[in-house]
């Protein structure tokens, strides 16, 4: 087991924390430095020439890069005198709050400044805030100085930037101002000077409103903002605070990189090169939201998102040749569905999830069409994989999501005896028996003897054993397409066993091959761990996954790892897959859905055990077995009691199975019991 | 024993790679970025009353400091930085080397400007070293731009720089797929940054770009700085004037098919009135006389106005004053009366003016304190103004001076009226300072440079026009108390970093480096040598290891980090040449004076003598050598072409002493025993 502590030890280099509100049009980003980013030029279209081909684009030609890592603009507090950096940090307070404050550390002066979004509805300002405060330390001396924003980027694109009265001063008011002169007021020893900047990103404020009182009150009012969200609807408590934290923190980043388009608040991965919906994502995402208690914005909003990508041919591709995606929103309209419990609108929708079937038996004889030559002529068409492996190639990703998404239909249709589902089970069977023969054909060796299955159909030495085996984790879970104990599923686990050694997760899984972590990833394999009866792995992982984020509790997608040399990074941040996974986990450690069963507490480490002070608790929150709520209390150091209750929902688990001290307790909990009260022993829980 | 370390070196350094007369003023930065388009961002109306433009809309910092494109190497694996190094391959050679020494890595890169017939550009060969515990990384290297992509040069790179170790995968950002770099491996590669013209990519290479660095290598160290040897024995010295007189040529520059000896090459690249007056003095002392005299003349004639007036900088009315000595100082040095004769008219028309902005304070009242003097003035060099001022009546003072004693020579017209101007400023001059005089805190006598009083300034402040009025203009005789107070006050604040503190724009903890040199020449003027050898090592080690000034700088321990002016400051290069050389073959009172200021760490050594060769003066071309005859005796052999003016006396400064030699011989060697 490793170590439980989340200090963040694995964080990456560059650091992404976003000030925005929740639905906010304005992504401010601060870096690991203090500095506020805007306009974030990285383009997504992912199936570019030059992304695809990039070692064909060379030139005699250099191409220069900034530091603004692909923003636009980069606003930087410094002062103007001269002093020596002995440290620097960074505090993101309470994890409810998206506030920075950026510290650093002279040999003589001592500069720190909070960032954080503003805005009053009322005059449709919306701002954002640098509060510095500025102090010279003993032996000082003294020097002309002001705090002042070092710009990086255009300053005619950049918006309007508003100082507080007195920030620029002058010592005298003679003399000439040449470059290198400045005439600003003396710092002196023991002198603590405070301000305020205004980025004015819409609307106007006064300037004679720009005070340092102004700006501690637009503080308050921001901090209050926060602390009333509730990012959780409902009650989400688990007694390790550390843990605690970074659900808050996950639920408010959701909310942050949420937007509204065309009245629809769309679920988006993230502030920059992720500030969409993807199919996959959204997936999860949804579910998270649903666990958030958000459930009425997730389903009604999120589902229009997921809908209004339809292509009329029954496909949903929003990126070109993904054509999992299709299955992806066939698995997530039936899950979102059954976690809001309501039959009704599956019955509505089935149409659309035929068609998409349609699409794809459409692939399959497409494939088909290739002739048997054609590696994948038992399966599908050469594919976009995602995920650490780009494409098209005949693969095993794109079937992997097509069984989760015929299987959820096939038993769905069943369920509510809906018309064609018969052809549904047909096809299902078809790709999965295409997919066991293909297998066979495929399955490799590595070199510690572990078996695996390559993702692709064709030797690339560029790829991992474990690369972009994401898909193929979630066909086990939630996909449930193979059973625990398939092997596939071991094969799959001993793999990911043989390479979470360096930093406590699976390394390589992802678009960086080499000495990197895809972070989030792991909690994909957590699930598997779970799902296998491997808790201790799965809690493992999600702990090791905390530490790579930032200490502002965001994930970047990829980095790599902290000994290596290199500096690669891909994707988001914060990327808010990661937070939805991370709260994923920590809600199926205590209510997960498997094999037809209800488990509650399977994967319930002693950590996370109630204190005298502190439940366990989660309220309501949604299964296809209805909603669900657990208190855990301690009544003394031995004796716990739980408070179980359940909202049937519009599926019934075949068993309860209640884990306790690492063991199921199969006949604790009835699903005929919707309430109950349940002494527990011991705390011998692995 | 003076040594020069560059202690006071400024924080923000700036050095240049081109050519002499170069376009394209690449600058170097102390990190070794590679700068262009250097831009003033506050422009002219915002240096005055700046405080009225100051408002609540930030006024942002600028990370690229002014330059529209920074340009510095790096490559792209992670590593931590433990040291950086910079320097020169010589004095001479304006080869930048950089060193960055991190955790695992090495990296290093030259820069040197280059050209041929079809193209002007800067070449960048860099060179990174894993070392054993690097493990691996994909990485290369890149040009990290700070500024204006719109504003980029075209650069080239060499072949491989840009290699992937995949052709797999997608190249998202922040996901490269550069080539490996291994423990234990080295590379190497070019950049080409094209200035100017085209150049064939194929033709960068590393063979190649190694060519041309060897190439501009024997440039640089084939051009002759001087055109006749001047050699110092203390090779710290030596080397301070082979880029001081490099620097002079590579910010000068061809305008409208003149060559004008310009300040610097951002804020100050240009001609200046008083900063002309010592460049081209200093191009005399490097042997471009020719040059000096028949197009720096020009240059100046340039700037005359129809009112007579020889002016740059609006109000600046010295400057006219300056440019008759200049104009006069310049025909003497070239031993060309015919050319004084032809500029006399211009020189009157200048006194015309001068007479005229006399008339002009004379119709102000009484009340008003310059009324005896000048209109309120620009004074420059520490105080703005306009105000009834000190440092233009200093300078117009030498220009008539100068004027009076030519016209005096050669029975010239209009020479009662130049005599009968100057006797009235200069009594103008005295009254005034009479009524001025302040005394500082420690009981120092010194004339506040403006006629009203402002706590912003100190006593010392823009004193620099009053010094050069005591040396080279000879105004005040050596031991007159403007001079003695003068230097008492310099002294009273010169402990800190060894040369005068806030002198000049920057009233607080900080130096005017090269005013100091003002100062040493009065010092040798007044007969104190060895203070102004002291503010000549002092001078250099406000240097920049490249062997370059910034105009101002704060002092080494203060926080203040403001700066001020041009680097390189070739005013200062300027400066650093003639103080030498007035140390060894000095001028004063119209006699000709040798090894004045010669200091024990200049005496020959058995591989060095001491060498001036047809030095100018007025008194003709100076050559002098001294070295080593026995173990306790020199040979000492002056020689001097005869000039324009005979000096009265010429004589040997030796061992605290000094000797007469007959100025009827041209030619002589002496002995001179070592000091005990």
């Amino acid at each position: 087991m490793n170590t439980r502590q989340i200090s963040f030890c694995y964080a990456p280099d560059v650091q992404q924390t976003c000030i925005g509100f929740v639905d906010d049009f304005y992504k401010t980003l601060v870096r690991e430095d203090g500095s506020l980013n805007y306009g974030f030029i990285g383009r997504n279209d992912f199936s570019s020439w030059e992304r695809l081909h990039y070692w064909e684009a060379i030139t005699p030609y250099a191409k220069v890069r900034n530091d603004n890592q692909f923003f636009l603009h980069r606003l930087k507090p410094r002062f103007s005198h001269k002093d020596k950096l002995i440290n620097k940090s960074q505090d993101f307070g309470d994890p409810r709050v998206a506030l920075v404050k950026t510290i650093e550390e002279y040999e003589h002066t001592t500069l720190e400044w909070e960032c954080f979004g503003y805005r009053d509805v009322s005059r449709d300002v919306r701002a954002d805030v640098i509060l510095w405060e500025m102090k010279a330390k003993n032996g000082f001396g003294y020097a002309s100085s002001r705090v002042e924003l070092e710009l990086h980027g255009d300053k005619d694109t950049l918006p309007p930037v508003l100082e507080s009265a007195n920030t620029t001063q002058f010592y005298v008011y003679e003399g000439l101002r040449l470059v290198g002169l400045n005439q600003f007021a003396f710092f002196q020893e023991g002198d603590l000077w405070k301000g305020v900047f205004v980025v004015l990103l819409q609307g106007d404020i006064p300037t004679n409103e720009i005070t340092r009182t102004w700006g501690e009150y637009a503080r308050e009012q921001t901090i209050q903002y926060w602390r009333n969200l509730r990012p959780f609807r409902w009650e989400f408590t688990i007694p390790e605070p550390q843990i605690q934290g970074m659900l808050e923190a996950c639920a408010r980043n959701i909310l942050q990189a949420r937007e509204i388009h065309n009245g629809t608040a769309v679920y988006q991965v993230g502030p920059t090169i992720y500030r969409g919906l993807w199919t996959v994502d959204g997936h999860f995402l949804l579910q998270a939201a649903h666990i958030m208690g958000r459930q009425e914005e997730a389903f009604e909003q999120g589902l229009m998102a997921l809908l209004s990508k339809l292509q009329p041919n029954g496909s949903v591709e929003i990126i070109p040749q993904h054509y999992k995606e299709t299955a992806i929103t066939i698995a997530t309209i039936i899950r979102q569905c059954e976690l809001i419990n309501n039959d009704q609108r599956l019955i509505e929708l089935w149409p659309t999830i035929l068609r998409g079937v349609d699409y794809i038996r459409s692939l399959r004889d497409k494939a088909k069409a290739m002739g048997p030559e054609y590696p994948g002529y038992r399966l599908f068409p050469p594919a976009i994989l995602d995920g650490g492996i780009e494409g098209p190639f005949p693969d095993y990703t794109t079937p992997s999501w097509i069984l989760v998404g015929l299987k959820e239909a096939r038993d769905a249709g069943r369920r509510l005896q809906l018309p064609e589902t018969e052809s549904i089970s047909y096809l299902f069977d078809e790709v999965m028996e295409g997919f066991i023969a293909s297998a066979t054909r495929d399955m490799k060796k590595t070199n510690e003897g572990i078996s695996y299955l390559p993702m692709i159909m064709e030797h690339q030495d560029y790829n991992k054993p474990q690369s972009a085996t994401w898909a193929l984790a979630q066909a086990m879970y939630p996909g449930e397409v193979f059973p625990p104990d398939h092997e596939y599923v071991t094969n799959l686990l001993r793999l990911l066993d043989s390479v979470d050694d360096e930093q406590g997760i699976p390394k390589e899984t992802g678009w960086i091959h080499e000495q990197a972590v895809w972070g989030y990833s792991a909690m994909f394999y957590a699930q598997v761990w779970l799902y296998a009866n491997r808790p201790d792995k799965a809690i493992d992982y999600l702990y090791a996954f905390a530490n790579h984020a930032a200490p502002s509790r965001v994930w970047r997608e990829e980095q790599t790892l902290t000994t290596s040399r290199s500096s690669e990074y891909c994707g988001d941040m914060p990327h808010n897959w990661g937070s939805a996974e991370l709260i994923r986990l920590v809600r199926n450690a205590l209510v997960i859905e498997k094999n037809g069963n209800l488990e509650l507490f399977a994967a319930l480490p002693s950590i996370w055990y109630p204190t005298a002070t502190q439940d366990l608790v989660i309220q309501d929150t949604p299964t296809r077995y209805g909603w669900i709520s657990l208190r855990l209390k301690r009544i003394d150091s031995q004796n716990f009691e739980l408070h179980y209750k359940r909202k049937p929902g519009n599926q019934e688990p075949k068993q309860i199975l209640l884990y306790w001290n690492g063991v199921a307790q199969p006949d604790m909990i009835s699903p005929d019991d919707n309430q109950l009260t349940i002494n527990l022993k011991g705390v011998e829980n692995k | 024993m003076r040594t020069i370390t560059f202690e006071h070196a400024p924080p923000f350094q700036q050095l240049t790679t081109c050519f002499p007369d170069d376009p394209h003023k690449s600058i170097v930065r102390e990190d070794g970025s590679l700068n262009y388009g250097w831009h003033d961002p506050l422009g002219f109306e915002k240096r005055k009353e700046y405080w009225k433009h100051a408002s609540q809309l930030t006024e942002f910092a600028d990370p690229g400091d002014n330059f529209l494109v920074r340009l510095k190497p790096r490559f792209t694996h992670r590593d931590k930085l433990i040291n950086t190094n910079q320097h020169l391959e010589g004095p001479r050679v304006p080869i930048v080397v950089q060193e960055e020494e991190y955790e695992h890595t090495q990296l290093s890169w030259t820069i040197a400007s280059i050209r041929d017939e079809n193209f002007r550009a800067d070449l960048l060969l860099w060179k990174v070293t894993a070392k054993p515990t690097f493990g691996r990384a994909p990485s290369k290297i890149e040009l990290c731009l700070t500024g204006n992509p719109k504003k980029l040069p075209v650069i080239i790179e060499s072949k491989g720089t840009t290699s992937y170790w995949t052709k797999d995968g997608l190249q998202l950002p922040g996901l490269m797929h550069y080539g490996f770099l291994n423990s234990g491996e080295t590379k190497e590669g070019v950049f080409l940054l094209v200035l100017q013209g085209k150049i064939h990519p194929e033709i960068v290479t590393l063979e190649w770009a190694k060519r041309e660095l060897k190439k501009v290598r024997t440039y640089w160290l084939e051009l002759p700085l001087y055109k006749n040897p001047i050699q110092i024995p203390d090779t710290q010295v030596q080397d301070m004037i082979d880029a001081s007189a490099r620097n002079i040529l590579q910010a000068r520059e061809i305008e409208n098919g003149i060559t004008e000896y310009k300040v610097g090459p951002t804020v100050y690249r240009s001609l200046f009135m008083v900063d002309g007056y010592f460049l081209l003095e200093a191009a005399h002392i490097l042997g471009d006389q020719e040059l000096a005299f028949n197009q720096g003349i020009l240059a100046i004639l340039r700037r005359a106005k129809p009112d007579g007036s020889i002016q740059i900088i609006p109000q600046h009315y010295k400057e006219t004053g300056i440019a008759i000595a200049t104009i006069v100082r310049q025909c003497e040095l070239m031993g060309d009366d015919g050319r004084l004769v032809e500029l006399w008219p211009t020189i009157l028309r200048a006194v015309d003016y001068i007479e005229i902005l006399r008339n002009e304070a004379h119709q102000m009242g009484p009340d008003y304190p310059g009324y005896k003097l000048f209109p309120p003035a620009y004074l420059d060099g520490g105080i703005s103004g306009p105000f009834p001022d000190y440092t233009t009546p200093g300078w117009i003072l030498v220009g008539l001076k100068f004027a009076k004693e030519v016209g005096s020579r050669l029975e010239l017209p209009g020479l009662e009226k130049i005599r009968k101007l100057y006797d009235e400023i200069f009594e103008g001059f005295i009254s005034c300072a009479q009524r001025d005089i302040g005394i500082t805190p420690e009981g120092i006598p010194y004339l506040p440079m403006i006629m009203e009083h402002r706590s912003y300034n100190k006593p010392q402040t823009a004193t620099w026009a009053f010094a050069q009025t005591i040396y080279p203009g000879e105004v005040f005789p050596q031991d007159h108390p403007y001079v003695q107070n003068l230097l008492s006050l310099l002294d009273s604040v010169d402990d800190e970093q060894g040369i005068p503190k806030e002198t000049g724009w920057i009233h607080d903890q900080a130096v005017w480096g090269y005013s100091a040199m003002f100062y040493a020449q009065v010092w040798l003027y007044a007969g104190r040598p060895d203070k102004a050898i002291d503010y000549l090592y002092a001078f250099a080690n406000h240097a920049s290891p490249a062997r370059v000034w910034r105009e101002e700088q704060s002092l080494t321990n203060s926080r203040s980090s403001e700066y001020c002016g041009d680097m390189p400051h070739n005013w200062g290069s300027a400066e650093f040449i003639r103080l030498v050389r007035n140390a060894l073959v000095f001028e004063r009172q119209n006699r000709l004076e040798l090894l004045v200021g010669l200091p024990t760490e200049w005496l020959p050594t058995k591989e060095r003598d001491l060498i001036l060769e047809k030095t100018p003066t007025k008194f003709g071309l100076v050559s002098i050598r001294l070295s080593i005859k026995t173990l306790s005796t020199y040979e000492f052999s002056y020689h001097r072409d005869p000039g324009l003016h005979e000096p009265k006396e010429v004589i040997v400064h030796w061992n605290n002493n000094a000797f007469l030699l007959s100025k009827s011989e041209h030619s002589i060697s002496l002995e001179l025993e070592a000091s005990s």
